[in-house]
């Protein structure tokens, strides 16, 4: 049941910044910039720097998990 | 909203993709299309290409709903027809394996009943400005366009890429599936009616998947379901929910996609990412260099799994995140 709370708890976080960043996205860059390829950008730019935050994130904490495991692993071995 | 008339179609389409299923299996063992469980002792070999039961009790069940409701005539078309190209690359796949690649290029075709129908019935089928919780519609003017290749063809990948176990792929679609239906009844009622066809086939076809698999579903099915939720959501603007309910399909998708450098077919990784023990129980592997997947995580946290131990645990993350999805739309100005 480990698993369920650790990527529970992962999801819900995920699903919390996500609503976060179309919040921050539509207060901070459509209300505020014009209807134009900038926009879009911006927009983009700022999506990509949140996919980007959480792939350094996940890849990290895969890393941790799996090594936790080998050492684990290891030494039953 | 005729609720009548939305549970003759849910039951339809449950009935026969349960009367549907044996019959499919019962052929492809005729055929000798069968393949390994690898999972299990003794690997059973076991009927494939599932998919072609939910097809053929979601395409009826599409016939029935439109004559239900005419008005909804040209998106149930729509829906036909990216289940139909989805199921026809996964079934191409599922006799004649395809390279990941051209697979996951071949399911971008999925996008084009939306584009033409959008096109062509501009009044009728209506795509952009997804709805998002507390903002309502968002103002996506050019993004949605740049990003709509991948609103069907998406969902069919990763939900493909998740298809792993027994019973997996139809109870977290069918999971994703029921938080979209209360998400359409909480926002636009009448387009609940688009998702009956879907939910009612993955209910009757899940007692077949369930562990132990009488049948497995093959890419034609795991590829058309997520097609078909991404159709669905595109043309529901339910975008963002759609979303919230893969979040698990997405992660596992997002972790394979980047660990193996690109769109790989299993067959084609040097290394697997779970191993299984002598005793059937499915560990994660230690290589610094094999595939990280949503699985070898789960079997990192817990240690050694049976098959169905693993799967419940991707059930109920499906779950959560749908229980996410539905809270979404909960909170989406209407």
């Amino acid at each position: 049941m480990r698993s369920l709370v650790v990527f529970g708890a992962l999801i819900v976080l995920v699903w919390l910044s996500s609503v976060a960043l179309l919040y921050a996205i539509d207060s901070l860059i459509v209300a505020v910039v014009r209807e134009s390829w900038a926009r879009t950008v911006l927009g983009l730019t700022v999506f990509a720097f949140w996919a980007f935050g959480w792939y350094v994130a996940i890849i990290a904490l895969s890393r941790k998990l799996i090594s936790s495991w080998a050492s684990r692993a290891d030494e039953r071995n | 909203m005729n609720c009548c008339e939305h549970l003759v179609v849910l039951a339809f389409s449950a009935i026969l993709a349960y009367v549907i299923t044996p019959r499919v299996a019962e052929a492809m063992s005729a055929l000798n299309h069968v393949r390994p469980d690898v999972h299990k002792p003794g690997r059973p070999l076991v009927p494939y290409s599932g998919g072609i039961a939910i097809y053929a009790s979601m395409i009826p069940a599409l016939l029935a709903a439109a004559l239900f409701d005419t008005s909804l005539a040209a998106q149930f078309c729509v829906l036909a027809a990216v289940a139909s190209i989805a199921f026809a690359v996964g079934l191409v796949d599922d006799f004649k394996v395809l390279g990941g690649r051209t697979k996951t290029l071949l399911t971008l075709l999925t996008v084009l009943p939306l584009v033409i129908a959008h096109i062509t019935l501009p009044s009728q089928v209506q795509l952009g400005r997804p709805l998002v919780p507390l903002l309502g519609r968002l103002r996506l003017t050019i993004i949605y366009w740049l990003l709509l290749p991948l609103v069907a063809a998406g969902p069919a990948n990763v939900v493909n890429m998740l298809d792993v176990f027994n019973g997996v792929m139809p109870a977290t679609s069918l999971a994703a599936t029921v938080a979209l239906v209360v998400s359409a009844y909480l926002i636009e009622p009448k387009g609940a009616l688009l998702l009956l066809p879907l939910l009612g086939a993955l209910a009757g076809y899940l007692p077949y998947n369930k562990w132990p698999a009488r049948v497995l579903n093959g890419d034609s099915g795991s590829l058309m379901v997520g097609a078909y939720i991404g159709a669905v959501a595109a043309l529901l603007h339910l975008e963002f929910i759609a979303a919230v309910a893969l979040i698990p399909h997405i992660l596992n998708g997002a972790l394979v996609i980047v660990s193996v450098g690109g769109f790989k077919e299993h067959r084609q990784m040097k290394e697997r990412p779970i191993l299984v023990r002598e005793d059937f129980k499915l560990i994660a592997s230690s290589s610094q260099t094999a595939p990280i997947s949503l699985v070898r995580l789960i079997l990192a946290v817990e240690g050694p799994l049976e098959e169905r131990q693993v799967a419940a645990r991707l059930i109920a993350l499906g779950m959560v995140s749908s229980i996410l999805a539905v809270v979404s739309a909960l909170l989406t100005p209407r």
